[in-house]
C-alpha cells in the first residue's frame, strides 16, 4: 500500500521539479541568445548604414531615378540587406526591395524619428507581409537641423530562428533523460525508504494486535533505522510493561481468589468492574453474568444495591448488616462499602466488601446461650437447696419426718447439680484435649451389650421396648472404650427417655468396609428438620419443659458429639415430626 | 432528543429493576417463611409492601412522562409499554408476596399440618421464575423467558396436586381445615406469582421480538402435553 503512493510522491516532485528548472534556464538561455542576436544584428546594420552615409553624403540625391532603384536592389541583393533611401520629408526614394511608387510615406515610422535626435534610429518589428521580425537601424545624413537624407537598412533576424530551435531541442532532450533519472532514482528511494516503513508498519499492526514479542527488523542507520530502532525500544518496553500489569492483574486475582469475604468494586456507572468468587459464592450469582454490566441487574438484594449507591454517590463509607434468608437460617453478612477516590480524588466508583459473618453469630450466639443456660441450669437447683435449707432453719419444731423428706429432696438437687457440673467437666475436658485420646482397636460388642443392660431398668420403668441388633461375628473399632460406651449410653438413653410409653427403640451395630455403623432409632415425636443442626448444642433442648421434666442436663447429645469427633468419625440425624428419630454414628474400624 | 431518550431509557431500566429487586426479595422471604416456618421473616414482608407500592407508581409516573416527552417509537416504544405491564405485574407480585408472607406467618405461629408437600420444590421453582424473568427483563434474554413460560407449566402442576392432598387432610381431621384452607391459599397464590412471572416474560418477548406471544396456540400446545 504505502510502496506505489511514497513512490508516486517522490517521482512526481523530482520531475516537476527538474521540468521547472529546466523552463527556468530554457527561458534564462532564450534571452540571452535572442540578446546576442540582436546586438550582432544591430552592429552590422549599423556599419552598413555607416557605408551607405559614406557613399550618398557628398551627394544625396533628391528624386526617385530607376538608376538609384537599380543600385539599392543590387546592393541589397548581395548584401542580404534590405536598404531604403528617404527623402526628409519622408517620400521613400529608393527601395532595394520593393517598388518605391507603391510605399507610403516613411517619416514617422519609429527609427526614422528616432534617428532626427540620436545618431542611429532603431526598431525591432515584425514584418506582416514576410512574417518575420526585421530590425531597421536608420541614419539622418546631413547637419541635425537640416537633414539632407535619411538611410534605413534593415535585416531579419534570421539567425535567431535555428537557434532557438537547437536550443528548445537541447532542453526538451535534457528534461527526458532527466525524467527517466527522476524514474529510476525515486524507485530506488522509494524502495529503500517504504521498505523499512512497511516492515515497522507491519509490525506495529502485529504489536497492536497483541504480539508484544514482535520486533521490527533494522538494515540501516538513517533516520528509517533511528525509527525501526525506536519502535523496537517502545515494544521492549511495551512488552515489559504488558508482562508487569498481567503479572500484577494475576497476583491481584490470585489474592482475590484467596480471599473469605467477598469484595466487589463498582465504577460510577454502577458496572461491575471486579468480583471474586466469594462475592458470588455469598451473592449467590455467577462471576461471568455480572461483568461489566450495572450491578442492579445482576445483584437484585436491597440493602447491598442501596449501600453500594450511597457510596458511589454520597463518597461516604456505608457499614451495615445484611440477612440473607437461605434455607432455614439467615446468612449473616457484614457489609463494608466504601467509594473509590482515583488520582486526584476523582470518583471512580465504590468497592464492597462482604464478610460472612454467619458462622460467627452463630458460635456468639451459642456461647450466649450456653452461659444463659447454664446459670440458669445451676441457678433452679441452688434456689431450690436454698429454700428448702432456710425453711429448715426457720423451722425448729419440724417434724423429724418432713424434715428427712426434705434432706433427701436437698440431696436430689445437690446430685442433680453434682450431675451438670461433672458433665460440663466431661465436655471441657473433651474439649480441651479431644485430640489425645488414647484409641485402641477392640471389639465393640461386649461395650454394646453392657449399655443396653445398663438401659433397661430405666426402660421397664418407661415401658419402653428396647431391642438390640449386634452381629455375631466381631466388631472391630478403633476407639475408647469408655468413650464409646458414653456414646451409645447417652443415645440410648435420650431416646428412651423421649419415647412415649409402650414405644420401641432400636438400636443396631454393623460393620461396613472399614466403619462400624451404629443406629440408635425410635420412635417418638420426631426433631423438626429445622432444629436438626441445633440439637448437638449445649443446654439445648426441642422442648424445654419436658426435657427437663426427664431430669435431662441438655448435655448429653452435646458429649456425645464431642466423643464422637474425638474419635474422628461422624453423627448423623434422620428425623421428622412424627416420624421418631435415627441417631447414626459412624466410627473407623483401624 | 435521542441523548436524553436513551437516558431517561436507562434510568427507567434501573427504575423497574430495582422494584424488581424489592418485589423479588419479598417473594424470597415469604416463600423462605412459607417453607421454614419463619414467622419473624413474614412480617419484613408485610412491612415492605408500601416501598413496592411507592416504587410502582413512581415507575409508571416515569413512563407516562416519557411517552408525552419523547413521543418515542418501535423498539423503544415497546420497551416502554412492555415496562409498564411488567410495573403492573410486579406491583401484583408483590401483594401476593404479602398474601403469602400472612399465610406463612399463620401457618408459623400454628402446629405443622402433617402431610405430604411438596412447598420446598414449589417455593424454589417459583423463586426461580422470578429470578428467571427479572434476568429475561434485564438482558432482553428470550431463552430466560422461555424457561419461565416452561417452569409454569409444572408450578401450575403442583398447585393441583397440592389442592387433592389438602382436601383429603380436610376430610380426614375436621381440625385441619383451618391450616389446610391457609396452605391452599398460599399454594393459589404463589401459583399466582408464577402466572405474573410468566406474564412478565411474555412481555420480555414481546419487547424483543415485538411479536405477541400471549393466547398463542403453540404454547397451549405445550400445556396440553405437559398435562398428558
Amino acid at each position: 500500500m504505502i510502496r506505489p503512493r511514497i513512490f508516486l510522491k517522490i517521482f512526481f516532485s523530482t520531475v516537476v521539479l527538474m521540468a521547472l528548472t529546466g523552463l527556468v534556464a530554457t527561458w534564462i538561455a532564450a534571452h540571452r541568445v535572442r540578446d546576442e542576436v540582436t546586438a550582432e544584428t544591430r552592429e552590422q546594420l549599423r556599419n552598413e548604414v555607416e557605408i551607405l552615409d559614406t557613399m550618398f553624403a557628398d551627394a544625396p540625391p533628391t528624386e526617385m531615378s530607376a538608376a538609384l532603384q537599380g543600385r539599392m536592389r543590387a546592393l541589397g541583393t548581395r548584401a542580404k540587406l534590405r536598404i531604403t533611401l528617404i527623402r526628409p520629408d519622408g517620400v521613400v526614394l529608393a527601395d532595394s526591395h520593393k517598388d518605391p511608387l507603391g510605399m507610403d510615406n516613411h517619416g514617422d515610422r519609429p527609427e526614422v524619428r528616432q534617428s532626427r535626435e540620436e545618431p542611429y534610429g532603431e526598431s525591432l518589428r515584425r514584418s506582416d507581409t514576410l512574417g518575420q521580425e526585421f530590425m531597421y537601424v536608420a541614419k539622418q545624413l546631413g547637419p541635425v537641423d537640416a537633414p539632407t537624407m535619411f538611410v534605413r537598412c534593415s535585416r531579419p533576424l534570421h539567425m535567431l530562428e535555428p537557434r532557438m530551435t537547437s536550443l528548445r531541442d537541447t532542453m526538451l532532450g535534457a528534461v527526458g533523460v532527466a525524467i527517466l533519472f527522476g524514474l529510476l532514482g525515486a524507485w530506488f528511494v522509494a524502495r529503500r525508504v517504504s521498505r523499512p516503513l512497511q516492515a515497522v508498519t507491519e509490525a506495529a499492526g502485529d504489536l497492536a494486535a497483541g504480539d508484544y514479542s514482535r520486533r521490527a527488523p533494522v538494515s540501516s542507520n538513517d533516520e528509517i533505522g533511528d525509527l525501526g530502532r525506536s519502535f523496537n525500544e517502545m515494544a521492549a518496553q511495551l512488552e515489559a510493561e504488558v508482562a508487569t500489569i498481567r503479572r500484577d492483574q494475576r497476583e491481584l486475582r490470585a489474592i482475590l481468589r484467596g480471599m473469605v469475604e467477598g469484595v466487589v468494586a463498582v465504577d460510577t456507572q454502577e458496572r461491575v468492574v471486579l468480583m471474586n468468587e466469594a462475592a458470588c459464592e455469598i451473592l449467590g450469582i455467577e462471576e461471568e453474568r455480572a461483568a461489566k454490566r450495572p450491578i442492579w441487574e445482576t445483584i437484585r438484594i436491597p440493602p447491598v444495591l442501596a449501600a453500594l449507591q450511597a457510596a458511589v454517590k454520597k463518597e461516604s463509607v456505608q457499614t451495615s448488616k445484611v440477612r440473607l434468608p437461605r434455607g432455614g437460617t439467615d446468612r449473616i453478612v457484614n457489609l463494608h462499602a466504601s467509594p473509590l477516590v482515583g488520582d486526584g480524588g476523582a470518583r471512580r466508583g465504590a468497592v464492597i466488601v462482604l464478610e460472612d459473618a454467619t458462622e460467627r453469630e452463630r458460635v456468639e450466639s451459642i456461647r450466649r446461650d450456653f452461659i444463659a443456660n447454664a446459670s440458669h441450669e445451676l441457678k433452679t437447683p441452688i434456689a431450690s437447696v436454698r429454700g428448702m435449707v432456710e425453711t429448715i432453719l426457720d423451722d425448729d419444731a419440724m417434724e423429724a419426718g418432713v424434715r428427712q423428706r426434705f434432706l433427701e429432696r436437698i440431696l436430689g438437687q445437690t446430685q442433680r447439680l453434682g450431675d451438670i457440673v461433672q458433665e460440663m467437666l466431661a465436655l471441657s475436658r473433651l474439649e480441651a484435649d479431644g485430640a489425645r485420646v488414647a484409641t485402641r482397636a477392640f471389639d465393640a460388642r461386649g461395650a454394646l451389650r453392657g449399655v443396653v443392660e445398663d438401659v433397661m431398668p430405666l426402660a421397664q420403668e418407661r415401658e419402653v421396648t428396647v431391642e438390640s441388633t449386634i452381629p455375631t461375628e466381631p466388631c472391630l473399632v478403633h476407639a475408647e472404650p469408655e468413650g464409646l460406651r458414653r456414646i451409645v449410653g447417652n443415645l440410648l438413653d435420650n431416646a428412651v427417655k423421649y419415647t412415649h410409653r409402650g414405644g420401641t427403640v432400636e438400636m443396631n451395630a454393623r460393620q461396613t468396609g472399614d466403619e462400624l455403623v451404629i443406629e440408635v432409632s425410635d420412635n417418638g415425636p420426631g426433631i423438626p428438620a429445622e432444629k436438626h443442626h441445633r440439637i448437638f448444642e449445649r443446654f439445648y433442648r426441642v422442648d424445654e419443659g419436658r426435657s427437663r421434666e426427664l431430669g435431662g442436663t441438655g448435655l448429653g447429645l452435646a458429649i456425645v458429639k464431642h466423643h464422637v469427633q474425638a474419635l474422628g468419625g461422624r453423627i448423623e440425624l434422620e428425623s421428622a415430626p412424627g416420624q421418631g428419630s435415627t441417631f447414626r454414628v459412624t466410627l473407623r474400624t483401624e | 432528543m435521542p441523548i436524553h431518550l436513551h437516558r431517561d431509557l436507562e434510568h427507567l431500566a434501573r427504575e423497574v429493576l430495582s422494584l424488581g429487586a424489592l418485589v423479588e426479595e419479598a417473594t424470597n422471604h415469604a416463600i423462605e417463611a412459607l417453607v421454614h416456618r419463619r414467622a419473624e421473616l413474614a412480617e419484613t414482608v408485610l412491612n415492605g409492601d408500601d416501598r413496592i407500592d411507592r416504587r410502582e407508581v413512581e415507575v409508571e409516573v416515569d413512563c407516562l412522562k416519557m411517552l408525552a416527552l419523547h413521543q418515542p417509537v418501535a423498539a423503544d416504544l415497546r420497551y416502554i409499554v412492555a415496562v409498564l405491564k411488567v410495573n403492573n405485574d410486579l406491583e401484583r407480585m408483590g401483594d401476593l408476596a404479602v398474601n403469602v408472607a400472612e399465610r406463612a406467618r399463620y401457618l408459623a405461629t400454628h402446629e405443622p399440618l402433617q402431610v405430604d408437600l411438596d412447598f420446598q420444590t414449589m417455593g424454589e421453582m417459583v423463586k426461580r421464575m422470578v429470578r428467571d424473568c427479572l434476568d429475561a427483563l434485564v438482558r432482553r434474554d428470550v431463552d430466560a423467558a422461555q424457561r419461565v413460560m416452561q417452569d409454569d407449566d409444572r408450578v401450575d402442576e403442583i398447585n393441583r396436586d397440592m389442592f387433592g392432598v389438602l382436601q383429603k387432610a380436610m376430610k380426614a381431621n375436621p381440625k385441619n381445615v383451618k391450616r389446610a384452607v391457609h396452605m391452599l391459599s398460599a399454594s393459589r397464590h404463589l401459583e399466582r406469582i408464577a402466572d405474573l412471572a410468566t406474564n412478565i416474560a411474555e412481555d420480555v418477548v414481546f419487547m424483543v421480538d415485538g411479536a405477541v406471544v400471549r393466547h398463542q396456540p403453540e404454547h397451549y400446545d405445550d400445556e396440553d402435553e405437559s398435562e398428558d
